[in-house]
C-alpha cells in the first residue's frame, strides 16, 4: 500500500515505469491565427421591397487549391435571419457550431414566443469578432448578416476587427471592389429599396454571382442563394397580428448564361504565340 | 507555412495605417495580425454661448472602398440629456467608446436618483475610459459636448488616450480631413489673422459667440470643402445642435463621389 494519496489510482512506476508527462503541456506557446488556412471568398446581398437576397459560392480554397467544392457558406441562424461567411472555414463552423446553434437552441427553449431577429444575431456576432480581436485571437472572417427585423428588411456587416456597418448593398471579400457597384447601380441607397423587386434583385445578385466568377480566381460556378422575405413585425399576446418570415433556399444552383468571348481578346497569357 | 493571403494583390485594407512587415529576427517575415484599421471621416464641434453643433459625416471606408454612406458618427448619451459624443478614427472601437459612454451615463442616473451626469463628469469619465485603455488603446478620436448646469454651452476634445482641456474649447475638429477644417474654424470662430479694417492690420478683430445660424453654415463650408480636397469624407452630413430647448439632428447630402 503505497501511503501517498496523490499517487492513488495511478499506474504503478514499478511496474509501468514512470508517468510520461510531457504531453500534459504543449512544448510550445499557444498559437493565435495570424493568417486564414482554408477560405471562402465573396458574399453578395441586397435589399428589396419586403426582403433581403444573399448568395455565396460553395468553394473552400486551401491558398490557391480549389479544396472544398461543397462547402455552405450560408446558415439559416434562427426563424428571421441567413449569416454568409467569407474568409476562414473553421473559423465559420465554430461560430456555428459552437457559437450560435447552443444560442438558438437556448433562447427557444424559453418558448415565450420571442424569437433572436436579424438585428440581435448581428449585435451578437459584432461583440463576438470584437471581443476576439481585443485578446489578439481574431475569428477571421467578414460576415454579412440578412434578415427580417422589426417590419423591415435588415443587412449588416461584421469583420474580424469588430468593424460593423450597414447598407442596402453589400459584399465582403474580392464582391466589395467587383459587386458592390454593380449593387449600386441598382439600389443606390436605402430609399430606392421599395422600387426594386424580388426579382430584379435575384438578378442583380445573379449577375454579381457570374461577374465573380469571370474574374475571381478563388471562385466557383456553383453557389447557393437565400431569399428572406418577410411581413409585419413582431408581436406576442392574444390577438395580435402576426408576423411571417420566410426563407426561400436554392442550393447548388449553377452559373447559367455565361459568355467567355471576352477571353478570346487577353493576350499575354496562357498558351498563344503572340 | 505562409499562404497566400485571400485578398487580392494589392488590397491593403489600412492602406493610411501602412506599416512594413518587419523582419523578425532571423531569415523569416514574420506576419501579425494587425488589430487596427482607419474607418475615415471627420467630425466637428463649435460652440455658441448658450448652444453647441457637433457634426460629422457619413461615409465609412476601407482603404479605397466605401463600405456604407450612412453610419452616424455623432451619438446622443441619452433621450433626456443634453450631452453628444462624436468619435472618429477607428470604427470598432469608435462605436465600442460610445456605447460605454452611453452605459456609464445610463448607470449613473440610476444609481444618482435620476440626476442626469454633468457634462464635466461626461467629459472626464470619458477621460478615465480612454487612459483605461492606455496600453491597448482605442484608435477613437472623440468630441463631447453638453450644457452645463448654468445653460452654457460645453464642448471638450480628446486625443486617443484620454488627453483633454478641462476648460473646454470653442471648437474642434478630428479625423481623416481634420487637418483641412481647423484652420478654417481658427479663422472663422476665433477670427484667427483678422483684423479690424481701419487699423491697418495693428488691431485683432474682436472675438464674439456666433449664432446659431452662422455656426451650421460654418459646418456645411466645412465639410463640402473637405469633401472636395480629401476622398475619405463625403455622402451625408450628421448635424446635431443642442440647445436649452433640446436636441436637434439634421442630415443633409454631400457629394458621393
Amino acid at each position: 500500500m503505497n501511503h501517498f494519496p496523490e499517487a492513488w489510482g495511478r499506474p504503478r512506476n514499478d511496474v509501468y515505469g514512470a508517468y510520461d508527462a510531457s504531453h500534459l503541456q504543449s512544448s510550445m506557446p499557444n498559437q493565435h491565427t495570424q493568417s486564414p488556412i482554408v477560405t471562402g471568398t465573396s458574399v453578395v446581398a441586397l435589399k428589396f421591397n419586403g426582403g433581403v437576397v444573399i448568395a455565396a459560392d460553395n468553394l473552400a480554397s486551401y491558398g490557391s487549391l480549389a479544396r472544398f467544392t461543397d462547402i455552405e457558406r450560408l446558415k439559416q441562424v434562427g426563424t428571421h435571419t441567413v449569416v454568409g461567411a467569407g474568409g476562414d472555414i473553421s473559423d465559420m463552423q465554430y461560430l456555428h457550431e459552437k457559437l450560435l446553434d447552443p444560442l438558438i437552441i437556448k433562447e427557444e427553449y424559453q418558448n415565450d414566443g420571442h424569437h433572436l431577429r436579424a438585428s440581435h444575431i448581428y449585435r451578437y456576432l459584432s461583440r463576438v469578432l470584437y471581443q476576439r480581436r481585443c485578446k489578439f485571437n481574431p475569428l477571421w472572417n467578414t460576415l454579412l448578416v440578412a434578415g427580417w427585423d422589426e417590419g423591415k428588411s435588415f443587412l449588416a456587416s461584421a469583420d474580424l476587427l469588430g468593424t460593423t456597418f450597414a447598407a442596402p448593398a453589400l459584399a465582403t471579400g474580392f464582391g466589395a471592389h467587383l459587386a458592390v457597384p454593380l449593387l449600386r447601380r441598382v439600389c443606390p441607397d436605402e430609399a430606392a429599396v421599395e422600387n426594386i423587386t424580388r426579382e430584379q434583385a435575384i438578378a442583380a445578385v445573379e449577375e454579381c454571382m457570374k461577374v465573380l466568377f469571370y474574374r475571381d480566381a478563388r471562385s466557383l460556378n456553383k453557389y447557393s442563394l437565400a431569399i428572406i422575405t418577410g411581413e409585419g413585425v413582431e408581436s406576442v399576446g392574444e390577438g395580435a397580428a402576426k408576423e411571417k418570415v420566410t426563407i426561400e433556399w436554392k442550393k447548388d444552383v449553377e452559373l447559367q448564361n455565361q459568355s467567355w468571348k471576352f477571353a478570346e481578346g487577353i493576350r499575354g497569357y496562357g498558351a498563344q504565340v503572340v | 507555412m505562409s499562404l497566400p493571403s485571400m485578398q487580392p494583390l494589392g488590397y491593403d485594407q489600412s492602406y493610411s495605417f501602412h506599416t512594413p512587415t518587419s523582419k523578425a529576427s532571423g531569415e523569416y517575415t514574420q506576419h501579425r495580425f494587425n488589430p487596427y484599421t482607419d474607418n475615415g471621416g471627420t467630425i466637428i464641434g463649435i460652440t455658441g454661448e448658450d448652444f453647441v453643433v457637433l457634426a460629422g459625416d457619413t461615409r465609412h471606408t476601407s482603404g479605397y472602398n466605401i463600405n456604407s454612406r450612412t453610419e452616424k458618427k455623432v451619438y446622443r448619451l441619452g433621450e433626456d440629456n443634453s450631452l453628444v459624443l462624436a468619435t472618429v478614427g477607428f470604427g470598432a472601437d469608435s462605436k465600442d467608446v460610445a456605447e460605454t459612454m452611453m452605459r456609464a451615463v445610463n448607470d449613473f442616473k440610476f444609481n444618482h436618483n435620476l440626476k442626469n451626469m454633468t457634462v464635466s463628469a461626461a467629459a472626464q469619465y470619458l477621460s478615465t475610459v480612454l487612459y483605461g485603455n492606455r496600453f491597448f488603446p482605442k484608435y477613437a478620436n472623440c468630441i463631447l459636448a453638453g450644457l452645463d448646469k448654468d445653460g452654457k454651452a460645453r464642448l471638450y476634445s480628446y486625443d486617443s488616450v484620454g488627453s483633454y482641456s478641462k476648460e473646454g474649447e470653442s471648437r474642434a475638429s478630428a479625423g481623416s480631413a481634420s487637418s483641412l477644417i481647423v484652420p478654417f474654424l481658427d479663422n472663422q470662430v476665433e477670427f484667427k489673422n483678422q483684423f479690424v479694417p481701419s487699423s491697418k492690420g495693428q488691431e485683432e478683430r474682436p472675438v464674439v459667440p456666433l449664432d446659431p445660424v452662422t455656426v451650421v453654415k460654418l459646418v456645411k463650408d466645412a465639410f463640402t470643402s473637405a469633401t472636395e480636397r480629401h476622398i475619405e469624407v463625403g455622402d451625408g452630413l450628421q448635424i446635431i445642435t443642442v440647445t436649452k430647448d433640446g436636441v436637434s439632428e439634421e442630415i443633409i447630402d454631400l457629394k458621393k463621389d
